[in-house]
């Protein structure tokens, strides 16, 4: 039994194999990878497509019968390897072998990725053991042990996790190993199943590291599902927390604005008052309220958005969006910078001039009061 | 890394003198009569010029894209539509030159040649 799917190949439809799928997608893309330097690569995989098309056709493929890993190899054997897709023109550019690992006798290039086939948690440690050729519970067993170092481990597990991209198409999970791309050998390992490879590669070790490996094994993975119940827990926690914690805020924010502008401004002190006068009293005024408004509404739309990501496990900003948003709130945030500069140019100054009238005021008062105070003190004398 | 001489890749040259001669005799097949890519490549194979189909594809979009030939669609009864190349005036200009040149290349290699074999 094996898996089919449909394929659109130089606009015609053919059924295929899984595995036949993987290794012409990776001769695609290898192509591809050749022709980087022209500028008709597209044009160029676009009659390679359709050439391979009519070969599947002249073998009496169509969307019923199903293309075969052989079908594809024999193909590619009439289509010749990636590499003679390579401009002719400038041969120079392949000596460095960066590019051609195939017809270089250099050591592949190996390359760390996140192992998730043999993931415990992010498949960190299985991808590090992969690069470094050792066993992945040794890797596994000094990040635990890591963890008593005031938990450096934890903090490198985490970098790790953001920087190690996951090896998800066959090719990568060939750099990962650091077997070369070869679409000979990726054949071979589609025929074999991969997990049997592994396990014999440690088959010579004794039976004492055996069992210990075993034990350790059982071990991490309870302390892997530990760690992930936890990583769901946080993950539903943080995420309840910034929603609430944003949909308060911009409820705050809402009710703040419109008590401090629509109420009567008796509550406030005189300074407060006489500021609001002034900033509701002009355009420019209007200008400081939308933009402040808008300026902390931002983030705790972006918070409640980060918080709606985590608990849906899906991220919600596009590129386009994000642009948007900070474009927006950067332009918010610049106008309402300035023009409540200005506003407080005026307010200061209005403030000045009437302190320079209370104070003429306070002085009467303060005149006044010792005058009554005076009288009513000699008033008193008598009496006592 | 050692800093062993690399080998001189005989293949690889082979590869490359036939790779840089191509544009010759494709530009002949197609100023001939207008052809698919398909029938390029058998033409090249019946003049013992084996080329994998990979070598061509880049070609035909060099030379079209320098202005020498260029192509039509055509529906195919069976399959994905089909390119036709054709000569265009520049390409015929071009084919003539070429063709003037590698005579008297021909002439000079032979030249060359029949004396390398006289001294041997």
């Amino acid at each position: 039994m094996k898996k089919v799917i449909n394929i659109t190949i130089g606009s015609v439809v053919f059924a295929i194999e899984q595995e036949a799928y993987d290794i012409l997608v990776l001769y695609l893309e290898q192509i591809k990878s050749n022709l980087a330097s022209s500028d008709d690569a597209q044009e160029i995989i676009e009659d390679v497509e359709r050439a391979i098309a009519e070969k599947f056709i002249a073998q009496k493929k169509n969307e019923k019968i199903a293309v075969t890993p052989t079908d594809v190899e024999l193909v590619i054997s009439e289509m010749g390897s990636p590499a003679d897709f390579g401009e002719g023109e400038n041969p120079g550019e392949r000596v460095d072998g960066s590019e051609d690992t195939e017809q270089s006798g250099d050591e592949p290039k190996k390359r760390l990725y996140r192992d998730t086939d043999d993931a415990i948690i992010a498949g960190i440690a299985s991808g590090i053991a992969r690069y470094f050729d050792i066993d992945p519970v040794i890797v596994r067993l000094v990040f635990v042990i890591s963890i008593f170092f005031n938990g450096l481990g934890i903090l490198a597990y985490i970098i790790l996790w953001l920087v190690v991209p996951v090896a998800t198409t066959t090719a990568d999970k060939y750099a990962m190993r650091g077997e070369r791309v070869t679409l000979k050998e990726i054949t071979e390992r589609v025929k074999k199943n991969i997990k049997s490879i592994e396990e014999t590669d440690f088959e010579t070790a004794n039976g004492i590291w055996i069992n210990l490996r075993n034990l350790l094994n059982k071990l991490f993975q309870v302390l892997g599902a530990l760690v992930k119940f936890i990583i769901v827990l946080a993950r539903y926690v943080v995420g309840i927390a910034f929603i609430v914690g944003g949909a308060l805020g911009i409820a705050g924010m809402v009710s703040g604005y419109s008590v401090v502008l629509l109420s009567d401004k008796i509550l406030f002190p005189e300074e407060v008052q006489i500021v609001l006068e002034i900033i509701q009293g002009s355009a420019l005024g209007a200008v400081v309220i939308v933009s402040s408004f808008v300026a902390l509404a931002i983030p705790l739309i972006v918070l409640i958005v980060v918080g709606a990501s985590l608990l849906v496990k899906r991220n919600f900003f596009t590129v386009q969006k994000t642009v948007v948003l900070a474009v927006v709130w950067i332009v918010a945030v610049v106008v309402a910078g300035t023009t409540s500069a200005l506003q407080i140019e005026q307010v200061v100054h209005k403030i000045n001039s009437l302190e320079r009238n209370s104070d003429n005021s306070s002085m009467e008062q303060g005149f006044h009061s010792w005058v009554n105070e005076g009288l009513l003190s000699a008033t008193r004398l008598p009496t006592s | 890394m050692s800093d062993e001489k690399p080998q001189y890749n005989i293949e690889n040259a082979k590869s490359q003198m036939r790779k840089g001669f191509l544009e010759f005799p494709v530009l002949l097949i197609i100023g001939a009569k207008p052809t698919y890519a398909p029938d390029i490549l058998k033409q090249l194979k019946n003049a013992n010029l084996l080329v994998v189909e990979g070598t061509l594809y880049p070609l035909l979009s060099r030379l079209k894209s320098s202005g020498l030939v260029e192509y039509e669609w055509q529906e195919s009864k069976s399959g994905p539509p089909r390119k036709m190349y054709t000569m265009t005036e520049q390409g015929k200009e071009i084919l003539q030159q070429l063709e003037a040149s590698w005579k008297s290349l021909d002439d000079s290699v032979n030249t060359l040649i029949k004396h390398y074999e006289k001294s041997n």
